[in-house]
C-alpha cells in the first residue's frame, strides 16, 4: 500500500506492506541503522515521536502511519530541544547510558512536551526503555529541570517576538 | 581510510544466519528447497578458505558443517534480494540432526594453582581447636539474546575488499576474513561503525560476521549485508571454599576451588584463571592458602566478556563466603571484616602488598550511611515474622580491592607497543594501537601538549598502527595496557621534553610492556564497599532491592559526572542481570573520593563483584538458602520457603 508520512521533516510517499513495522522502515528503506527492532520484545531501544508523542517503533505498522510525522533521535538531536534535555542532563549529574540514550531522551521530551510532572507518571512512561541505567528518582528530576528551562526559553522567545 | 561507498539497497544481497536448535548433535543433512539465482546459501563446506575463527590459541568453526557444539551456533548463512524474503526462505529450509555418539574433547588448560604455607589444621594436633566452615557460591552458566540488531557489510571496489561493521577488535575481522577468503590482508578496508557493547558483544562475533559477509560479496559480486542479533553470555561459576577458624572466629587456613564452565568454546582461559584467581585470594591474612581455578566446556553458548573476565565473580563468591564466617562469630559481617582484616595486605603473585587504610574508609562510610548494623540486626530478628508482615528484608554488604584490566603476563604475550615522536615541524605524533575511548585520548593529548607543546594540543596527533597482532581496542573493562600506557607516555614526554632541545629533529622513544616491570600479576587499582537491601514479598516471591549504598576510592578520576554514571549504571544493571527487581522507590547513595597518583582503570569490574556479593549476602539473609544458586527468581525463592 502506499503511505504517506512526514519522517523528520521529509515529506514521503512510501509503497510498503501495510504490516511492516515502523523499526523496519526505518532501518531498511530510510537507512536509519541506530533504530532497534527487536520484533516486538519490548526492549524499548526504538522509541520514535509519532506526532510528538514517544512510541515503540517496532509496535506501530506501517498503515497507522498514513498522514503522521514522525521524528527519531537522528534529527532531534540537531534541535533546540535536544539542548534543553541535554542541559537539564548536565544539571542533575546523571545521564542516560549509551545504549539507551536516544531512546529515553525521546521519551524524556514526550514528557516534556506534555508538560508531565506527576512521579509515577513520568516513570510510567519512562517503563517503555527496559534498560536499568538511571536511578527513578534522578530521571523524574530530569524531567522537572528540562520542563523548566523549555518554559523559561519560551517565555524569552515571547519577550523577544 | 575510503569513505563507505554509496550503493543502493536494490544491488545488496541481504543476509540472515540459521542457528541450531541445540547443542551436542551432528548435521545429517540441510534440506533446501531449489533457490533461484537471487538467493544463495553458504554452508560451512562453501567457505573458501579456512573455516575457522581464531582466538589466540583457540579456534571455533565460523559456520558448523558437522557438529553442532552448542545451541544458537551458526549452521548456514542465507542471502537474498532484501531481509523478508530471506526471512521467509529461511523457514523452508530444513536441519536434520542426529545424536552425537561421542562428544568431541577439546584441549582444556590446567587448573592454575595458588598456595602458600603449609599448615594443615586437619592434621595438626590441635585441630581439634579449629572449626571448619564449608560454603558453595553459584552462578549459573546464562547466554540470552540481548534484542539488539547489528549489520555487517562487505563489497568490492576495485582490489579492496571494504568491510563495515561494528567491532572492538579490527585487526581480529581483517585476520579472520583474510583466513576465510584468502583475499590479502593490505586490501582488506575495514570501516568501523559506532556501538555499544556493555558486554564485550562486538568482539568476536562481529569478525566471523565479516567473513560471511565477504565471502558472499566475492561469489556473487554484489555487496552484501548481513543481520543478527547480538548475544550476552556469561560462564557458569561454583565456588567452593572450605575455612578453618580458630576459636576466636579468625580464618587460619583456607582452601578454595573454582570451577568455570565457559560453554562450548574458550575464550582466553589462561587469562581467565589469572583474573579469578586474583578475586579469589581473601584480603585477610592466613597461615596457609590453597586457590584453584579450573576451566571446563559444556554444550552451551561460549561465554565471553561480561564487564569482567573472572576477576568479579570471584571477588562476589569471597565477599560472601566472609558474610558467612561472620554469622559464626555472631559479629556483622561488617565489623567481622574490620576485626580480621589487617592495615596491610598481604603480597602476593597477584595482587601487591598495599594500605587497607582507604578500603577501611569506604567501607565505614558505607556502614554509618545505610545504618548497616542496626538493619542486620533488626532482620536477623525479623526472619520469623514472615507471615506477619508479608516481607522478609536481608541487607548485604561487600568491600574489597579492584584490579587493572590484563595481567602482566597477558600484557606481555599481546606485542603491545608505541612510540612518541617530536617532529621538525614541532608537533607531537604518537603511534599506538592502544586506540581509546575519546575522553581518554583527550586527556593523553593534553597532558603531552603540557610538557612538548603548552596550551596547543591540537599539535599532538595520535596514529593508529595495525599491523601487528594487538589488542586494538578490547572492552573498556579489560584496560590494563592504557593503565600503563598513561604512566609510559607520561615518562616518555618528560624524556622527549628534553631531548627535543638537544637532538637533531625528529626525535623519537619508543616503549612498550617490556619496558615496565610489574612485580604482581595485577595492579590495584581502587577499592570501594557496597551495602544492598532485599525486600521479599510474600504476594509475589519477588526480590525487590530497594536501596544501594557505595562508597569508592580510586587512585585518580578524571570526570566525576561520568564515573559516577558508569558507576551507578554497572550498580544497577548487575542487580537486575542476577535476578533483583528494581522499582519505583529504588534509591542509590554512591560517593567517590579520589586516593592519590595513579591511573583509574577498570572500575565497573570493582563495582559488579561488590554488587553480586553483596545480592548475595542479601539474599541469604532474607532468604536462608537463596544465594547458594543465581540468578534468583521467585520460583527459586518460592521452592526454599517450602523445603
Amino acid at each position: 500500500m502506499k503511505i504517506d508520512c512526514t519522517i523528520d521533516g521529509k515529506t514521503l510517499t512510501l509503497s510498503l506492506n501495510s504490516n511492516k513495522p515502523l523499526s523496519l522502515i526505518l532501518r531498511e528503506n530510510i537507512g536509519i541503522d541506530n533504530i532497534n527492532h527487536c520484533t516486538g520484545k519490548m526492549c524499548g531501544l526504538c522509541t520514535v515521536l509519532l506526532d510528538g508523542k514517544a512510541v515503540l517503533s517496532c509496535l506501530v505498522p506501517a498503515f497507522e502511519l498514513n498522514g503522521k510525522e514522525v521524528i527519531t533521535f537522528d534529527s532531534f538531536q540537531r534541535t533546540r530541544a535536544m539542548k534543553d534535555i541535554e542541559k537539564a542532563y548536565e544539571m542533575v549529574g546523571a545521564f542516560p547510558c549509551t545504549d539507551c540514550y536516544s531512546s529515553r531522551t525521546m521519551i524524556f521530551e514526550s514528557l516534556v512536551n506534555e508538560g508531565i510532572t506527576d512521579k509515577a507518571e513520568i516513570l510510567k512512561q519512562l517503563s517503555l526503555v527496559r534498560c536499568h541505567c538511571m536511578v527513578p528518582d534522578d530521571e523524574v528530576e530530569i524531567v522537572h529541570k528540562a520542563i523548566d528551562l523549555r518554559r523559561k526559553r519560551n517565555v524569552r522567545r515571547s519577550q523577544f517576538s | 581510510m575510503a569513505d563507505r561507498k554509496n550503493f543502493s539497497r536494490y544491488n545488496m544481497r541481504c543476509g540472515v544466519l540459521l542457528h541450531a536448535k541445540e547443542g551436542g548433535v551432528k548435521i545429517t543433512n540441510i534440506d533446501a528447497p531449489e533457490l533461484d539465482p537471487r538467493f544463495m546459501l553458504l554452508t560451512g563446506s562453501d567457505m573458501p578458505g579456512d573455516n575457522t575463527l581464531t582466538l589466540f590459541s583457540n579456534t571455533r568453526p565460523i559456520i558448523t558443517d558437522s557438529i553442532i557444539s552448542y545451541p544458537r551456533q551458526a549452521v548456514a548463512a542465507l542471502f537474498a534480494p532484501d531481509y523478508e524474503s530471506a526471512l521467509l526462505m529461511a523457514d523452508e529450509i530444513k536441519i536434520e540432526t542426529e545424536p552425537l555418539e561421542e562428544e568431541p574433547q577439546q584441549s582444556l588448560p590446567y587448573p592454575l594453582e595458588y598456595m602458600w604455607g603449609d599448615f594443615n589444621p586437619e592434621e595438626d594436633e590441635e585441630a581439634g581447636k579449629y572449626r571448619k566452615v564449608e560454603t558453595e557460591f553459584t552462578l549459573g552458566h546464562k547466554a540470552q539474546p540481548e534484542r539488539r540488531l547489528y549489520t555487517v557489510t562487505a563489497w568490492i571496489d576495485g582490489a579492496s575488499l571494504h568491510i563495515e561493521a561494528p567491532t572492538e577488535w579490527i585487526e581480529l575481522v581483517r585476520s579472520t576474513v583474510q583466513k576465510v577468503t584468502g583475499y590479502p590482508k593490505r586490501n582488506i578496508i575495514i570501516h568501523t561503525i559506532p556501538y555499544i557493547s556493555k558486554n564485550g558483544e562486538f568482539l568476536i562475533d562481529p569478525a566471523a560476521l565479516a567473513a560471511i559477509a565477504a565471502t558472499s560479496a566475492l561469489r556473487t559480486g554484489l555487496p552484501s549485508e548481513i543481520r543478527e542479533e547480538t548475544m550476552n553470555a556469561h560462564p557458569g561459576i561454583v565456588v567452593k571454599r572450605e575455612t578453618w577458624i580458630d576459636e576466636e572466629g579468625k580464618p587460619v587456613s583456607e582452601k578454595a576451588t573454582m570451577t568455570v564452565n565457559q560453554g562450548a568454546f574458550l575464550v582466553i582461559p589462561e587469562e581467565y584463571q589469572r583474573q579469578a584467581m586474583a578475586g579469589l585470594i581473601p584480603p585477610y591474612s592466613l597461615k596457609s592458602f590453597h586457590g584453584s581455578v579450573a576451566i571446563e566446556t559444556s554444550n552451551e553458548y561460549p561465554a565471553a566478556f561480561t564487564t569482567s573476565f573472572g576477576f568479579s565473580e570471584a571477588l562476589a563468591a569471597t565477599e560472601y563466603h566472609i558474610s558467612r564466617l561472620a554469622e559464626k562469630t555472631e559479629l556483622t559481617p561488617y565489623l567481622f571484616r574490620d576485626s580480621i582484616e589487617k592495615d596491610k595486605r598481604k603480597f602476593t603473585d597477584y595482587l601487591p602488598s598495599f594500605d587497607l587504610a582507604d578500603q577501611k574508609r569506604t567501607a565505614e562510610a558505607v556502614a554509618i550511611k545505610s545504618s548497616y548494623n542496626r538493619k542486620w540486626v533488626a532482620n536477623t530478628f525479623q526472619h520469623k515474622s514472615f507471615g506477619f508482615l508479608g516481607y522478609i528484608k536481608g541487607i548485604g554488604f561487600a568491600s574489597g580491592t579492584g584490579i587493572a584490566g590484563f595481567s602482566t603476563t597477558f600484557s606481555k604475550s599481546s606485542g603491545f607497543a608505541g612510540a612518541i615522536t617530536y617532529t621538525q615541524k614541532h608537533s607531537v605524533v604518537v603511534s599506538t594501537s592502544a586506540d581509546n575511548h575519546p575522553g581518554t585520548m583527550k586527556r593523553w593529548k593534553k597532558n603531552i601538549s603540557d610538557r612538548l607543546a603548552p596550551g596547543n594540543p591540537d599539535k599532538v596527533t595520535f596514529t593508529p598502527i595495525f599491523n601487528n597482532e594487538t589488542i586494538d581496542t578490547g572492552p573498556d573493562v579489560l584496560s590494563r595496557i592504557v593503565a600503563s600506557f598513561s604512566s609510559q607516555l607520561e615518562n616518555a614526554s618528560k624524556k622527549l621534553a628534553v631531548l627535543k632541545d638537544e637532538e637533531q629533529l625528529p626525535v623519537s622513544i619508543r616503549f612498550d610492556a617490556e619496558n615496565t616491570s610489574f612485580p604482581c600479576e595485577f595492579e590495584s587499582s581502587g577499592c570501594g564497599a557496597v551495602a544492598l537491601e532485599v525486600m521479599i514479598r510474600q504476594c509475589d516471591m519477588k526480590p525487590v532491592v530497594t536501596a544501594i549504598w557505595a562508597s569508592f576510592s580510586f587512585p585518580a578520576i578524571l570526570d566525576e559526572t561520568s564515573l559516577k554514571n558508569s558507576l551507578k549504571r554497572t550498580l544497577m544493571t548487575t542487580v537486575h542481570e542476577f535476578g533483583g527487581v528494581i522499582e519505583d522507590d529504588f534509591s542509590l547513595y554512591l560517593e567517590i573520593s579520589a586516593s592519590g597518583s595513579g591511573t583509574l582503570s577498570s572500575p565497573q569490574e570493582l563495582a559488579r563483584g561488590l554488587a553480586i556479593g553483596a545480592l548475595a549476602d542479601a539474599l541469604m539473609q532474607a532468604g536462608g538458602k537463596t544465594a547458594a544458586s543465581m540468578p534468583v527468581s521467585s520460583t527459586k525463592i518460592e521452592e526454599i520457603f517450602h523445603e
